[in-house]
């Protein structure tokens, strides 16, 4: 479990949330909103000004082995791995560090390096390898020690649309074994498939913790439907809409979807009259953000 | 808490330093011709006498070959921490579930191994062939001399150490470390043997860590000393090396707290 109660520092003010065991919560804000921040306060990089940050429940800053060797930190800027070591040699060191036993070694890096597709290059030098070959050696490499908490800044950057999806069964896999995760991105739809909550920084505040679902119905804007009429215009006085414009034959249609789903709209709509085409428009998630930032 | 780790540091730096072998070469060369131009130099000054004060060429030379083959042997990294706080690495160490320190003490072990064996002993063959070198007093004076030495290099590592902590608050720690070299060069004896130093500045050096790198060994390998001074020294080698270690230990629980705290 990792804690965070009103903790302030740098841009983040007053954050509090928990992220419960074996869920994957995902940070997402803009540049210098604070996410990596909030990730090096979790991992002991930082202390807090004001506030407390508990992981695994204790303090973070000046922690031991004990704690250290149950986190895996995966920050830009911070290398798991020395240049010039190839990506065996490194992974080797980090077994000898984390006292990953022998055969359990072989288990999991033969399984990464198969996944994440790191296999045939293993013996090249890790300063020679090219962004997307690091990405994929550098989930290797905080994975490897089958970490009981992960922070992951940006994780899915730099790789392609295999690579996201098996960094995603694998962090499902994870978490289904109880691991705790705190991934950020700044890019939302890339990030919510990943993780089973969310939380939304803007400036160093945290303007949303909680589910997806939770988050789309409480902050989503009005969905629109438009319709292009075959018959007369309906009735819509007894419809719970926002608002309504005819334009030449099209028909839009405002609402809010916790008033009102679209469905029971076109149900309404086609006891009335016929419709030619349907169009509806959906907030997502980048919808939600803006609309709260 | 398990060595594995530090002896898996240890045995990269050892092998690391195995791949510059024109630089070892170069090593041994350098070594073997400083001795050989720094007994030229003191054979000048001896002239026809066999002896200045109670020092004979023959203890100048072996000050000589014995000092500067350890100066060789005894590695220290300096700018080992300044490297990692510029590329931010230090970060990656303080996440390790292992003591950075014990890391550093080890990376530095492996590579004086390596120059024990690869540089030490065949600059020092090659020095004893050319200009000659005193018989040990006895074999007792060789087993202390070894001791002596270890201590010697605990010394040099913990100066090392604590000034390598300063790189948390300087940009740029290489005049402290010119600094440093030019007071371990002159004042351990290796570059003038503290035997011709005037007599209130030996008092002065006896008071200083740096007498205790490489003159003690030396003199316990001459003979100089009895084995109650030789269980002093040795007492004051470790004192020193103890004492400097828990200054850079302090500077470097400042330092990290200077990390965490002011965020860099």
């Amino acid at each position: 479990m990792i804690c965070f109660d009103k903790v302030s520092r740098f841009i983040l003010s007053e954050v509090s949330f928990c992220a419960p065991k074996g869920q994957a919560v995902g940070i997402v804000g803009s540049s210098g909103a604070g996410k990596t921040t909030l990730l090096k306060l979790a991992c002991g990089l930082l202390a807090p000004e004001q506030g407390r940050v508990r992981v695994l429940g204790r303090e973070p800053v000046g922690e031991g082995r004990s704690v250290k060797s149950r986190v895996g930190v995966c920050i830009g800027g911070i290398p798991l791995l020395e240049g010039e070591d190839t990506v065996e040699e490194g992974f080797r060191m980090l077994r000898t560090i984390y006292r990953i036993p022998r055969k359990q070694f072989h288990e999991c890096f033969g399984e990464l390096s198969r996944r994440l597709g790191f296999g045939e290059f293993a013996g090249s030098k890790c300063r020679e390898l090219s962004a997307g070959q690091r990405a994929r050696v550098r989930l290797g490499a905080v994975l490897l020690s089958d970490p009981e908490v992960l922070l992951l800044d940006d994780p899915v950057s730099g790789l392609d649309v295999n690579g996201k999806a098996v960094f995603r069964d694998i962090l499902a896999e994870r978490c289904r074994r109880g691991t705790t995760a705190l991934v950020t991105s700044h890019d939302m739809a890339a990030i919510s498939p990943l993780c089973s909550r969310l939380a939304l920084l803007e400036k160093g505040k945290l303007l949303f913790y909680g589910s997806e679902h939770t988050l789309l119905r409480r902050y989503a804007p009005p969905e629109e439907i438009r319709v292009r009429l075959w018959g007369r215009l309906p009735d819509l006085e007894d419809l719970p809409l926002d608002s309504y414009a005819l334009d030449g034959d099209e028909l839009r249609l405002r609402f809010c979807p916790t008033h009102i789903t679209a469905a029971e709209i076109l149900k309404q709509l086609l006891g009335q009259t016929g419709l030619q085409s349907v169009e509806i428009h959906r907030a997502g998630l980048e919808d939600v953000f803006s609309r709260l930032r | 808490m398990s060595l594995i780790p530090y002896f898996a540091y240890a045995k990269k730096s050892f092998l690391g330093r195995s791949a510059y072998r024109f630089d070892h070469l170069m090593g041994i060369f350098s070594t073997c011709l400083q001795v050989f131009i720094y007994w030229n130099i003191y054979r000048a000054l001896y002239g026809q006498r066999t002896e200045v004060d109670g020092i004979t060429m023959a203890m100048v030379t072996t000050n000589f070959i014995l000092s500067l083959g350890l100066r060789e042997a005894f590695y220290t990294d300096d700018g080992y921490l300044s490297r990692k706080i510029r590329d931010g690495s230090i970060a990656t160490e303080l996440l390790h579930p292992i003591s950075f320190k014990g890391r550093m003490l080890a990376e530095n072990l492996g590579n004086a191994l390596f120059n024990l064996i690869f540089r030490f002993a065949p600059a020092v063959l090659i020095s004893v062939c050319i200009v000659g070198i005193q018989p040990p007093a006895d074999a007792e004076s060789v087993a202390l001399f070894m001791v002596s030495a270890v201590l010697g290099y605990g010394v040099l590592w913990a100066i090392s150490f604590a000034c390598q902590m300063t790189a948390f608050w300087l940009m740029n720690t290489w005049s402290l470390f010119t600094v440093k070299n030019v007071f371990v060069g002159i004042l351990s004896g290796s570059m003038i043997p503290l035997w011709f130093m005037p007599e209130w500045m030996g008092g002065v050096l006896k008071a200083t860590p740096f007498s205790s790198i490489y003159f003690t060994p030396v003199q316990i390998y001459l003979g100089q000393l009895s084995l109650k001074e030789i269980g002093a020294r040795c007492a004051v080698q470790l004192l020193w090396a103890a004492g400097i270690f828990l200054l850079g230990d302090f500077l470097w629980r400042r330092g990290q707290k200077k990390l965490v705290v002011q965020g860099g």
